[in-house]
């Protein structure tokens, strides 16, 4: 160890201390993506744990955007800066990890149901999931119930629903009804959207709602066995 | 004086291509000015989303195709005869879209979230200034009368959109009807699209109670 720490102080790089740990937090939470980004590659060179840095700094610091949007102290803009920043890192820590054994928190695959062409929601809860660890499909909007249940062929364990529309929100009864007819009942399902509330993820037998997309982050987390 | 389209001219459909720069130039004022946008333009977030913002508008100026229609139904019809015109009102149809789909824009700016939702936004401010457009369009065929717009609210519970309605007064534009569809859940094909229903009241006609 005692001869890493040479090498690296060797070559000019070390790992992060602790305020730039706080720094590279900030920046996240601020969007500041250029910040993000020479952290990172600096935490990168310096050998640092990048899978613990992810866990430690970088997923919190999305986690507190999401909280702060909840509360209301920012808005939709804000908290799409600090989703960018965050992926700013991320690209940089991706390939590292995709050489390691690291396992994302967990695969989740989501899209605007059959019918429906609006993603803005859906994209939030995209951006807001890959904030928070997940690995992410997105499978577009117009997605016909097969859809989902070939991506869950594939080991995407949470499905997640968007729509937009009172007239559009039948077609989550029919996903749920699919899955459940195909015995899928390993894979969860989480709902949400501008028209959708807790009594209609009931009504269909959905396993969660996400009132907004940090909540749909929750919802997700909470129909997994770890609470991950 | 009434004025209002001639007689002949129920069931004509007139078209209008829009230019896109005035509208964006009216989207992008107005969404400026949203509280949403407001403080992160005077943030750390402000250059990117400054950043975003251009990309989306350039995004929307490369892919937009604005086209508009205006169509004074035939009263007699099934589709015009069930709107919530009052005794002596004229009904008018608008119809407009910014001509592009979400997914080319998505592709035009590289997959990239943020600018994909600055663009949906910006998207949905022009399509509203266009909207406006229709509407003074429709109004300088009535100089001096009174224009409201009706809303098309479904029949089944906690429906806020008649889809079958929509659909049957689609059809009135004819087989093109601007390129604009609707999906079998009610939705616009391509997503920025309004069909406005206008109601035109005679000058000096009061409202019915």
């Amino acid at each position: 160890m005692q001869q890493l720490c040479c090498i690296l102080a060797w070559t000019g790089e070390t790992m992060l201390g602790e305020d730039e740990k706080d720094e590279l937090f900030d920046a996240i939470c601020d969007g500041e993506r250029e910040v993000v980004v020479r952290l990172v590659k600096a935490a990168v060179a310096g050998g640092e744990n990048v899978e613990k840095l992810l866990a430690e700094v970088m997923i919190p610091a999305m986690a507190e955007v999401g909280e702060q949007f909840s509360q209301g102290e920012i808005f939709v803009p804000e908290m799409l800066v600090a989703a960018r920043a965050m992926q700013g890192g991320i690209d940089i820590i991706e390939p590292i990890l995709a050489n390691s054994n690291h396992e994302p928190v967990a695969k989740v695959c989501i899209g605007s149901v059959k019918g429906d062409l609006h993603d803005i929601g859906k994209n939030l809860v995209v951006m807001m999931l890959k904030g928070a660890g997940f690995e992410v499909a997105d499978l577009g909007v117009d997605v016909p119930p097969a859809e989902f249940l070939k991506a869950a062929d594939r080991g995407y364990k949470v499905v997640c629903l968007s729509a937009l529309l009172t007239t559009t929100k039948n077609a989550m009864r029919d996903v749920v009804a699919q899955f459940r007819a195909a015995g899928r009942n390993d894979v969860r399902i989480v709902v949400g959207g501008a028209v959708i509330t807790q009594d209609y993820a009931d009504l269909i037998g959905a396993d969660a709602f996400g009132c907004d997309a940090p909540d749909a982050v929750r919802a997700v987390k909470s129909v997994l066995p770890l609470h991950a | 004086v009434d004025v209002g389209l001639p007689a002949n001219e129920i069931g004509t459909v007139e078209l209008r291509s829009c230019a896109i720069a005035p509208l964006l130039l009216a989207a992008s004022g107005r969404l400026g000015r949203q509280r949403q946008f407001l403080r992160p333009l005077k943030s750390t977030a402000a250059a990117a989303l400054t950043a975003g913002l251009s990309r989306a508008e350039a995004c929307i100026a490369a892919l937009a195709h604005p086209q508009a229609a205006l169509l004074v139904p035939d009263p007699m019809l099934p589709q015009t005869a069930a709107l919530q015109a009052e005794p002596g009102e004229t009904t008018l149809l608008g119809l407009c879209t910014l001509g592009y789909d979400q997914q080319k824009a998505f592709a035009w700016l590289g997959r990239d979230y943020m600018e994909h939702h600055l663009q949906t936004l910006l998207a949905r401010e022009t399509l509203f200034a266009l909207g406006r457009e229709v509407t003074a369009w429709a109004a300088s065929h009535f100089p001096g009368q009174r224009l409201r717009r009706l809303a098309l609210t479904g029949a089944a519970d906690g429906d806020l959109w008649d889809v079958d309605r929509v659909r049957g007064l689609l059809a009135l534009f004819g087989s093109d009807a601007l390129g604009v569809t609707l999906t079998e859940g009610g939705c616009f094909s391509p997503l920025h699209a309004l069909l406005t229903v206008i109601a035109v009241r005679p000058s000096g006609q009061r409202p019915a109670r």
